[in-house]
């Protein structure tokens, strides 16, 4: 997995805030014969919660997209296209959220440390 | 008389005047069962077909088919509930749900192959069948009970009345039995007219969509129950259990055989079809409807959420695990509410996610555009779950206005244009929430929808894009190529049978004659095969069997072999395709005399106006296609719905079904040729007769 650049206090709160519901993210439960049932994600700590608790599927290039123009993390965002690049479409999920953990463990501790400073 | 699978007999109800009378079904049987016999009485009995379906003068039937109560395999416990609904929007269109169980052998076994429901009693009454015996009886007792509770206060009553025996026996066939009634009841969502009302049998078989439940509310009816101690006359019946150990020696997995992904179909993996995001604890065991081989329904220690299955499962998951990150006790105590309130788990999970929608945009809440106490910060918990569907079934607060049906809702609340053009309103069809597949993907369910009066819910096609990712879920190869799955699908898609453009969905297709025989086709095999003779829609049609070397399904040989097993006839597939077309041209007539024409058949704006993006359900979608001239299977995902070419559709859809392409309405020439000349002849007295 790629090792990210440390982040700015700013670019950390940028990151964690959440996104008008205008610039939700979709992850998508595939149920069983239930059809798909999209599921909005406004904000880097749902992301986790629902990928977490659930086995969703979703498009890492989307997630990408998402994590560039409303996150500000172009870093995050070409990281998740690299790692994703040559995985079949639905083993990638697994691969971006790791990204996606190791993102939000990093904007927490910047948070932290600001929060002691 | 009882032959052939019929009972012969049709119980006619007048709640009005708290009488009963019978029809012979045999002036009914050409229709065959279910939906078939169920449109022809409505034709016949309903004298305004304009009506709204909360007037009494609508009527209802609840129709069994000559195979409920058999050992047909996944066909014996479905029933068919039929009248003008409550929830279509912008007309209450006369439509149609489903449920199973065990009601349709009872009411077999007590000689009656369906009910009849008009008028409307003075003060609530719940109906009391006992073989020939039928009862109109005073429910204020359970005028606002639960689905539940009144079942069980049905079946204390009968209990004390019987001592737990049915009609101790004066002959063979009317002898005793130990089963209690079974019984469909609406909750307090249909008695207080929510077009989200349901019928409920048992704890978790439903007649969801159409608000039928709300019906039986407007009729001050309760519920019907009835219980049985005759027989169903099989007319070989050394012949259908010959058909039904064949369908098991050649169509299901042998023992030790590793269960292969495949969508619903009869060769697919039984199991419970459970989607909490936690199981509910304790013990469990299967649950089946009368007949079936399957069994995609639980029962838990607990009791709670008893024989909840599929969708209804998944109801409250999401808002569920964005609250606490995992799956917990909110999503099965939500469930479990909707089956005792009697409320449509679809309209309510797509509504949901509209409210959530509001809420988030700052539209809805205390002091809001939309005012209302209901607490947003809540959703996902318990609480909110229960305030929200108590308030619906109830016409509480905001509930007065969600009790007409979401979209009724935006409107009142001047926002359905808006919301549907923001795609946060995501009912794409006739006021119905989308099922989970998309118009703009899966189109055969689209179309088939619109088309029709309702959110289809028939699988015959989706069964292949489930066999699809879930392989590629996995990452095992599909066993069939899409070459191989169009040419054995369409292969049994008689009158069209070789046409395998039908299962091209690639998007330079989808306005295509091809694409309209395959709408076609499925409006045809679901009105006779599964709504008609009631096979399960989770297990027909089988077009590819993976339990087999050559992966050919037994759909198209097994439909037939079993109803001519049990009805002594001897009709091929194509003929139930062509009763199918009789049914459905019927139905068009009741439709038009409603105010249906081509004019207002179209989706709501996102699905023409907003792509169906990756960002929305995922990277693929996966459905048989061509791309270059190759199959394979395609991604439906990125596309929208374009207007002309859905016009296009339409047009070889009315001349593919021998209508008016100008008004979508059935013609003369087409009604005589299915010996429909009195509607022919009703529809040009109300001037909406297609032109020649």
């Amino acid at each position: 997995m790629a090792a990210l650049q440390p982040m700015t206090p700013q670019a950390a709160e940028r990151f964690m805030a959440e996104q008008p519901y205008e610039d939700r993210f979709h992850v998508s439960l595939v149920g069983k014969h239930g059809g798909f049932q999209p599921i909005p994600v406004l904000s880097v700590s749902e992301f986790m919660k629902v990928t977490t608790g659930l086995d969703p599927v979703f498009s890492a290039e989307a997630l990408a997209v998402w994590v560039v123009g409303r996150l500000g993390d172009v870093e995050l965002g070409e990281a998740i296209r690299v790692e994703c690049a040559d995985l079949p479409l639905f083993q990638q999920a697994p691969s971006a959220c790791a990204l996606v953990a190791a993102r939000l463990a990093q904007a927490e501790s910047v948070r932290s440390a600001a929060a002691l400073r | 008389m009882a032959t052939g699978g019929y009972a012969g007999k049709i119980l006619r109800l007048d709640l009005t005047s708290r009488t009963s009378s019978v029809i012979e079904t045999e002036k009914y049987a050409d229709w065959g069962g279910g939906h078939g016999i169920g449109s022809a009485l409505f034709w016949d009995l309903c004298k305004d077909k304009t009506v709204p379906g909360l007037d009494p003068g609508n009527v209802v039937t609840i129709m069994t088919s000559p195979l409920s109560g058999t050992m047909v395999p996944s066909a014996s416990g479905r029933v068919e509930v039929q009248g003008i609904g409550a929830t279509s929007y912008p007309i209450n269109w006369f439509t149609r749900s489903n449920f199973g169980g065990r009601f349709g052998g009872q009411l077999k076994y007590a000689g009656w192959d369906g009910i009849v429901l008009e008028g409307k009693a003075d003060k609530p009454v719940w109906i009391d069948v006992v073989n020939d015996k039928v009862v109109f009886r005073d429910a204020a007792g359970l005028w606002g009970k639960d689905t539940q509770e009144t079942q069980k206060l049905i079946w204390k009553t009968k209990d004390a009345e019987i001592h737990g025996w049915t009609e101790v026996g004066k002959s063979r066939d009317a002898g005793r039995t130990t089963q209690k009634p079974a019984i469909i009841t609406t909750g307090p969502a249909g008695e207080n007219l929510s077009t989200l009302g349901c019928l409920v049998h048992d704890a978790g078989n439903a007649a969801g969509q159409g608000g039928f439940g709300a019906v039986f509310g407007s009729k001050n009816l309760k519920a019907i129950s009835v219980v049985g101690t005759g027989s169903v006359d099989v007319a070989d019946p050394a012949g259908l259990f010959a058909a039904r150990m064949w369908a098991k020696e050649e169509y299901a997995a042998k023992a030790g055989q590793p269960a292969e992904p495949n969508g619903p179909s009869f060769g697919v993996d039984p199991a419970a079809v459970l989607m909490y995001g936690k199981a509910p604890d304790g013990p469990r065991g299967p649950q089946a409807c009368q007949g079936c081989i399957n069994g995609c329904r639980a029962r838990f220690g607990d009791g709670v959420a008893n024989e909840s299955s599929c969708q209804e499962t998944s109801m409250y998951k999401v808002f569920d695990v964005l609250a606490h990150g995992v799956g917990t006790e909110a999503s099965i105590i939500a469930t479990d509410l909707v089956q005792k309130m009697g409320v449509n788990s679809y309209e309510l999970m797509q509504g949901v996610g509209y409210l959530y929608a509001l809420g988030k945009m700052g539209v809805l809440g205390a002091g809001k555009e939309i005012d209302t106490d209901l607490d947003m910060s809540r959703v996902g918990e318990t609480d909110f779950a229960v305030d929200l569907i108590t308030k619906i079934a109830n016409r509480e607060g905001i509930g007065e206005d969600l009790a007409n049906g979401f979209v009724r809702a935006a409107e009142k609340w001047g926002r359905l244009e808006k919301d549907f053009a923001a795609g946060i309103l995501d009912f794409p069809y006739w006021g119905y929430a989308n099922h989970g597949y998309d118009p703009r993907a899966e189109i055969e369910w689209g179309y088939g929808s619109i088309m029709g009066e309702r959110d289809m819910n028939l699988h015959c096609f989706n069964t292949n894009f489930w066999s699809v990712i879930k392989h590629m879920m996995v990452g095992k190869a599909m066993p069939v190529s899409a070459e191989e799955y169009a040419k054995i699908a369409s292969s049994k898609m008689v009158p069209y049978a070789g046409d395998t453009a039908m299962l091209d969905f690639s998007t330079e297709n989808i306005y295509s004659e091809s694409i309209a025989k395959l709408v076609v086709w499925q409006g045809h095999y679901g009105r006779f095969w599964k709504q008609s003779a009631l096979y399960c829609d989770f297990r027909w049609p089988d077009f590819t069997n993976y339990n087999r070397d050559d992966n050919v399904g037994i759909t198209g040989d097994g439909e037939p072999k079993f109803w001519n097993a049990v009805t002594g006839q001897d009709i091929t597939f194509a003929k139930g395709i062509e009763l199918g077309r009789r049914i459905f041209n019927l139905d068009n007539a009741i439709w038009a005399l409603q105010g249906r024409h081509r004019d207002i058949v179209k989706f709501a704006s996102y699905i023409y106006d907003k792509k169906l993006e990756t960002s929305l359900v995922g990277p693929l979608y996966p459905m048989s296609g061509k791309v270059a001239g190759k199959w394979e299977y395609v991604n439906c995902v990125g596309r929208s719905i374009d207007r002309a070419g859905f016009e296009e559709f339409k047009t070889h859809f009315y001349a593919l079904e021998g209508w008016d392409p100008k008004s979508g309405w059935p013609t003369r020439a087409t009604l005589e040729g299915l010996k429909l000349t009195n509607v022919a002849d009703a529809l040009e007295a109300a001037q909406k007769l297609g032109a020649a």
